[in-house]
């Protein structure tokens, strides 16, 4: 007799009961009626389509009806006609319609990333990380996907602008050479060079030429977020200006002192990567990794044991954590200061991180965050090298350009200027009127100085209040060069002429000197110097070829640590005193206001709060209720949220709070970096403005109030959006209980055989599939960003996602959850797995059987295909979609995209119009092309190693790794081997969809003390369940890898 | 029997009510019977057939079949195909040269013309557009004959290094002094062929030769074509031409 398949929803399953629970939102976890009624949806309850304004559906009926008949005749029989147009004179190797690849470098995070970038047709399209470059290896992250959307910006500056008013560019570079002519004669007094964190060899040089014809000239750097603490620490501990340099690979135990290393902060790529490699249970020696830090971060989630803890308290537990060193026989030294008492829960956490970290010298490391105090800092680097890490996790190198730096240095400035001592400011980059602290009153300042010039992408905040205003050339339209951290020098291609004739930092400082050269001859100069010995052309060549060049990072620093300053530094440190601490942190979207005008990042839903298109406040819910303030995503899913008063020094901004669980107490953080004054396309009133409450003294970590305001607002938060039914779809252990029982994932869910109506289809060629490590995801994004820039997919703006329209392929769900062991004592105790969700290129597709015109169908190899040209929008599909991935096209999105805009879109994906049904494809244009190519080869192992290389967009952006994408035919392959592990799983594969997209059970590596593995009886109980259920024979731990999971062997026999 | 229906009562003369000569006088002005069915029957048998007839005709008619087979647009400049690929026997692959690396077999730019219209014809008024391009740098705008949708990927490196020819969709080109579109190109027709690819499959060295298909069906054998040669399974499957 058939069985119809258990659905172990969330009355009847046992063994969701048995795991831990898990769930989006609070309201998800009480079931509140709004959630469930939800989850029995497929979309958001508004109306479909609305009509323009004013218009009844009567009137509007006719107008379409009456433009279509007119559309018809009008166009009459035949297309229209079109033209092809090829050179005049053919550049060589251009294959027209074949993509290239150029490697070139970008500055970001303090550090420069290796790019590869793809040109079609002489338009840069898709940025990838460059394998060959340390800080890429081969990743990028959401904001370096989204570079290649800032060239096309636009709202980009197009002119050179005297006063305001657009110049040529001509006069500007006359200007320029006039005003470098009276530098010189002053010998640069009253003149400042205000530069950002450019990591240009070339502009250094160029600075250091300007500084000896004008040696009284003051140059300082200045970032809305940059490395001063740290390097002040550094200095601080060791009494010379030094870069850190941390490799966590080396690293078995990692302790994060608020600092989000994996995602925003240091080398995150290079960080990610090293993670990737120390986190798979199957190769044993993970890593554990401690986080204490007040807000939740990329990081923060994927810890093994994450402490929430306010920013100012860390250097309490920096000093906890030296004591308890000192303690468990490392080498500390005693006069450091005493630590305030920390809460038990605190001390217990810092006590076996520094057991766990003794017990690992030289293969630990600490990191300290960058809005950390620099004692904190040079504390931490103190520790590091007690614990004998200095030249194995930490090195340290030379800085490449030491000038005055951060908040203290702008507001030096800034006094210079109002005592008349500055006349004449240059502003390489940035928008220091934008960024500046709030008591530094960079702007009024800025409208003093006689003669003040800024070469920005933008006529934004701060050119609007310069005499004169050059328009920046981007990374991808000039040559440039960048070192990173650890002085990796590379260059930086041009893929396109400047698009609005921008220059770079090098060429205009250059320019002041008098010279003539162009960008180009000025990074060769510079690599002139770098490259030596051997054959110049040759080895330039391989240079630009390669994106990098090899070897040329800096040798390891001399770097003797004294206690002495330190301990003083500890002494001296105030804390942020007062009833609220008020930590900022850079905006998940606009970075510090760059990015703002970024279509694909104001919508990328960030880690934490899965909030878009807004910046808030972060507040932990038991601040929360102490506030007054109501949780929208407890009480139902309305996203109605309270905006709350920040007060710091007397200044107030008024935000919206986001109940952000796992957040510290009497702390909140303030995101920066939205609410620009530039009206931009983009970012027009887009989010607050609170650079009012940054200040000078307090530019990371302040002390405040915050009292609950009587406003608020609506922001498009997509936490809740395409919410399932509560079945175990995150599956995790730790790795003792993986240890013991590899195969839990797999088999937590009990269901009958699975038969199916349809005959089982054989996949003889290939079979694509898909498999998703949970335990290394961060739920950074970067995928997301990087199918948006791969697939064409549509920035629909904030109305659009608050109706839960967003056109994502990939979204990325974030559970939370009380932990096995400790009771979920409050939602702050709740722990968060961060789980990618897209199309799961289901077997059994309850897609397919229900479109009427068969515009999703199956391919031969697996891929779910959505034909666009087919649909016509029943929609039918996505009712029927479980994982509800299905996005609908409710309007013609793409019609009014700039022009510029169109530039990136990718010439191998269909554009969308409306009311067309898409979603993921498994990236179906790069499988065919891969196919192509490999029907051009004879040798079948050239053609193995040619499918092996394909990669998914997803995939080749992951920082982490996380994602394997190929055949799954081909035993060799990641992929094969990923889907035959043990603890991959199928998600619903009791409803017998046979999904192609494995998940790998997340296993955490927590250490013994802290939470104590569970007896091992439970275990052998649950999989005596499973043999009762029939779903296998054989005890679930005891089968061999690579043998197919028991459902399907079920069905096989059948 | 006579007419028992309501009459007209503005009659010129009077004429009592209801009598013979009253009936027979207003009759005239009466349809027959019979023109009840006029309406229904020339809907039936009328309109009927002509929109049945109109709908068909676009349905058959209005398809790429007819509307863009013989599609025959002026060039800028009377390029003869005959000339150049039949008369003088130039491989197709020195001008559309990247037909076997690419997607798209390139259109060729104006310094392969010039390679020989240099020392060739160089006073022609017909190549006047091409020496004036070469001069300014400026691309020659040709008309697309072979029009795909663009929400087809076709792939022309793909079929040649399985052996399809030119001429099975270009039709003989080296016939031709102006370039007519010869195939409908319709997704219907694509399939015929990945359905069912061997009468098209020839040696891949042989692709740009014309006249290996009328040959092959004359004589009924298929065209030669080494018996190592990769059997091509092409896709029938969506995501193949659509992606």
């Amino acid at each position: 007799m058939k069985r119809l398949p258990l659905i172990s929803s969330e009355k009847d399953g046992q063994s969701a009961s048995e795991s831990p629970r898990y769930y989006q939102t609070l309201a998800e976890r009480d079931g509140a009626p709004s959630v469930l009624e939800a989850k029995t949806r497929e979309f958001s309850g508004e109306r479909p389509f609305e009509p323009p304004p004013g218009v009844d559906r009567r009137s509007f009926l006719t107008l379409m009806g009456a433009s279509m008949a007119l559309a018809g005749f009008a166009t009459g029989c035949r297309r229209p006609e079109e033209k092809i147009v090829p050179f005049a004179h053919q550049p060589e190797d251009i294959i027209p319609g074949r993509p290239e690849w150029y490697a070139s470098v970008l500055p970001f995070y303090g550090t420069a990333i290796g790019v590869l970038v793809e040109s079609n047709d002489g338009r840069p399209t898709k940025i990838e990380g460059n394998p060959g470059h340390p800080e890429s290896l081969g990743a990028a992250t959401a904001f370096v996907q989204g570079a290649v959307l800032n060239l096309y910006d636009p709202d980009r500056s197009k002119s050179p602008r005297k006063g305001g008013q657009e110049v040529s560019a001509a006069a500007a570079w006359d200007a320029l050479k006039e005003l470098g002519a009276d530098i010189v004669k002053r010998q640069g007094k009253g003149v400042a060079v205000l530069l950002t964190e450019h990591r240009s060899e070339t502009t250094t040089d160029a600075l250091k030429a300007l500084s000896r014809v004008a040696p009284e000239a003051a140059a300082l750097r200045y970032e809305a977020f940059g490395r001063e603490n740290a390097r002040t620490g550094l200095q601080i501990a060791t009494g010379k200006p030094l870069e850190t340099v941390v490799d966590i690979e080396k690293a078995d135990v990692v302790v994060s002192l608020d600092a989000d290393f994996l995602s925003t902060e240091g080398s995150p790529l290079k960080a990610a990567r090293a993670f990737g490699k120390r986190r798979r249970a199957e190769n044993g020696n993970m890593s554990r990794i401690y986080v204490a830090e007040p807000c939740p971060s990329a990081t923060g989630l994927a810890a093994d044991h994450r402490l929430r803890i306010a920013g100012r308290k860390i250097v309490d537990v920096a000093l906890a954590l030296a004591a308890e060193l000192g303690k468990a026989g490392v080498s500390v030294p005693p006069s450091l200061g005493a630590p305030a008492k920390l809460e038990e829960r605190d001390a217990k956490w810092v006590a076996a991180a520094a057991k766990d970290l003794a017990k690992a010298q030289g293969k630990c490391v600490i990191v300290a965050g960058r809005r950390q105090h620099p004692a904190v800092h040079a504390l931490v680097a103190l520790l590091n090298d007690a614990l004998q890490n200095t030249g194995k996790t930490v090195r340290y190198t030379k800085l490449l350009d030491p000038m005055p730096e951060g908040a203290g240095g702008l507001k030096a400035l800034v006094e210079a200027i109002n005592g008349g001592q500055v006349d004449t400011l240059i502003i390489l980059g940035g928008n220091p009127a934008f960024t500046a602290p709030g008591d530094v009153a960079f702007g009024d300042a800025l409208k003093k100085v006689k003669t003040s010039v800024h070469v920005s992408s933008h006529f934004d905040e701060t050119s609007a209040l310069a005499t004169w205003h050059i328009p920046r050339a981007h990374e991808l339209e000039s040559w440039s060069d960048a070192r990173s951290e650890d002085g990796t020098a590379a260059i930086g291609q041009p893929l396109i002429a400047p698009l609005y004739g921008g220059r770079t930092d090098a060429e205009v400082l250059h320019r002041l000197v008098g010279g003539m050269m162009s960008a180009y001859e000025l990074v060769r100069t510079t690599f002139g110097g770098i490259l030596q010995g051997g054959d110049f052309e040759k080895s330039w060549r391989r240079a630009v070829h390669d994106g990098v060049v090899a070897g040329s990072q800096f040798p390891d620093a001399e770097a003797k640590i004294e206690a002495g300053p330190v301990a003083a530094q500890l002494a001296a440190m105030k804390r942020a005193e007062g009833a609220f601490e008020v930590a900022f942190a850079p905006d998940p979207h606009a970075y510090d206001g760059r990015y703002a005008n970024n279509g694909w990042l104001q919508e990328l839903p960030d880690a934490v709060h899965k909030l878009t298109w807004s910046n808030c406040v972060a507040v932990s819910a038991a601040t929360a209720a102490k506030l007054g303030l109501r949780d929208p995503l407890k009480d139902g899913i309305d996203s109605v949220f309270d905006h709350v008063t920040v007060d710091v020094g007397g200044k107030q901004v008024a935000l919206p709070a986001v109940i952000t669980y796992g957040h510290a107490d009497d702390s909140i953080t303030v995101y920066v970096g939205q609410g620009r004054k530039f009206e931009g396309s983009v970012c027009k009133d887009v989010g607050i403005d609170v650079s009012a409450i940054r200040q000078a003294a307090a530019f990371d970590l302040a002390a405040g109030n915050v009292t609950k305001a009587s406003a608020e607002s609506k922001l498009a938060v997509t936490q809740g959006h395409f919410v399932m039914e509560g079945r175990p779809l995150v599956r995790e252990q730790t790795v003792h209980e993986y240890q013991e029982d590899p195969a839990y994932a797999r088999d937590l869910v009990e269901h009958p055989p699975l038969e199916s109506l349809f005959p089982t289809w054989e996949y003889p060629g290939h079979k694509w599939g898909m498999a998703i490590d949970l335990t290394l995801c961060t739920g950074c994004g970067s995928c997301v960003t990087a199918c948006m820039a791969e697939n064409n997919i549509s920035v629909i703006g904030a109305a659009g996602v608050a109706h839960s329209r967003e056109m994502h392929w990939l979204r990325i769900d974030r559970y939370f959850s009380g932990r096995d062991g400790v009771p979920d004592q409050t939602e702050d105790d709740a722990h968060a797995v961060a789980m990618p969700m897209l199309c799961q290129h289901c077997e059994n597709a309850p897609c397919e059987q229900v479109c009427p015109v068969a515009a999703t169908t199956h391919s031969p190899e697996g891929i779910n295909e959505m034909t666009y040209n087919r649909c016509i929008g029943t929609k039918y599909c996505a009712n029927n979609c479980p994982f509800k991935v299905r996005r609908f096209n409710y309007f013609h999105y793409t019609k009014d995209l700039p022009e510029t805009v169109k530039l990136q879109l990718n010439p191998d994906v269909t554009v969308r119009s409306r009311g067309v049904m898409e979603k993921c494809t498994f990236c179906v244009q790069r499988v065919q092309e891969t196919k192509i190519a490999a029907k051009k080869l004879t040798d079948v192992k050239e053609q193995t190693e040619l499918f092996r290389s394909l990669q998914s967009a997803c995939q080749q952006t992951c920082p982490t790794g996380a994602i394997s994408f190929g055949d799954m035919n081909d035993a060799g392959s990641r992929i094969a081997k990923d889907v035959a592990l043990p603890r991959a799983y199928k998600m619903l594969e009791e409803i017998n969809v046979r999904p192609r997209v494995h998940y790998l059970g997340r296993v955490r590596n927590p250490n013994p003390e802290l939470e104590p593995p569970k007896p091992a009886g439970e275990h052998a109980k649950k999989e005596a369940g499973h043999a009762e259920a029939g779903h296998g024979e054989k005890p679930a731990g005891e089968k061999p890898a690579g043998e197919k999971p028991a459902g399907e062997k079920a069905e096989e026999k059948r | 029997m006579p007419d028992d229906r309501d009459l007209p009562h503005n009659s010129p003369r009077k004429i009592p009510e209801g009598s013979i000569e009253a009936n027979k006088r207003m009759s005239r002005f009466l349809f027959p019977k019979w023109a009840n069915k006029v309406v229904p029957m020339g809907i039936i048998f009328g309109l009927g057939p002509l929109g049945t007839a109109v709908v068909a005709g676009f349905w058959y008619y209005g398809t790429d079949k007819h509307f863009s087979v013989g599609y025959q647009p002026k060039q800028p400049v009377p390029y003869s195909h005959k000339l150049h690929a039949g008369d003088m026997g130039m491989d197709c692959r020195y001008c559309h040269w990247s037909v076997e690396k690419g997607a798209f077999a390139a259109v060729p730019p104006t310094q392969t013309c010039m390679n020989c219209h240099s020392k060739v014809r160089t006073t022609s008024e017909k190549l006047e557009p091409i020496r004036q391009s070469w001069a300014d740098d400026k691309p020659v705008e040709w008309v697309q004959i072979h029009n795909l949708p663009d929400f087809v990927y076709f792939d022309h490196s793909a079929h040649l290094n399985a052996g399809v020819g030119c001429e099975s969709c270009h039709g003989r080109i080296d016939q031709m002094v102006k370039v007519s579109q010869e195939k409908p190109l319709t997704m219907g027709w694509c399939l015929d062929c990945h359905r069912d690819p061997t009468p098209n499959l020839r040696d891949p060295k042989d692709v740009t030769k014309m006249g290996m298909l009328e040959e092959a069906e004359k004589t009924g054998k298929p065209m030669p074509r080494p018996a190592d040669a990769r059997k091509p399974v092409p896709p029938t499957n969506c995501s193949g031409c659509h992606r």
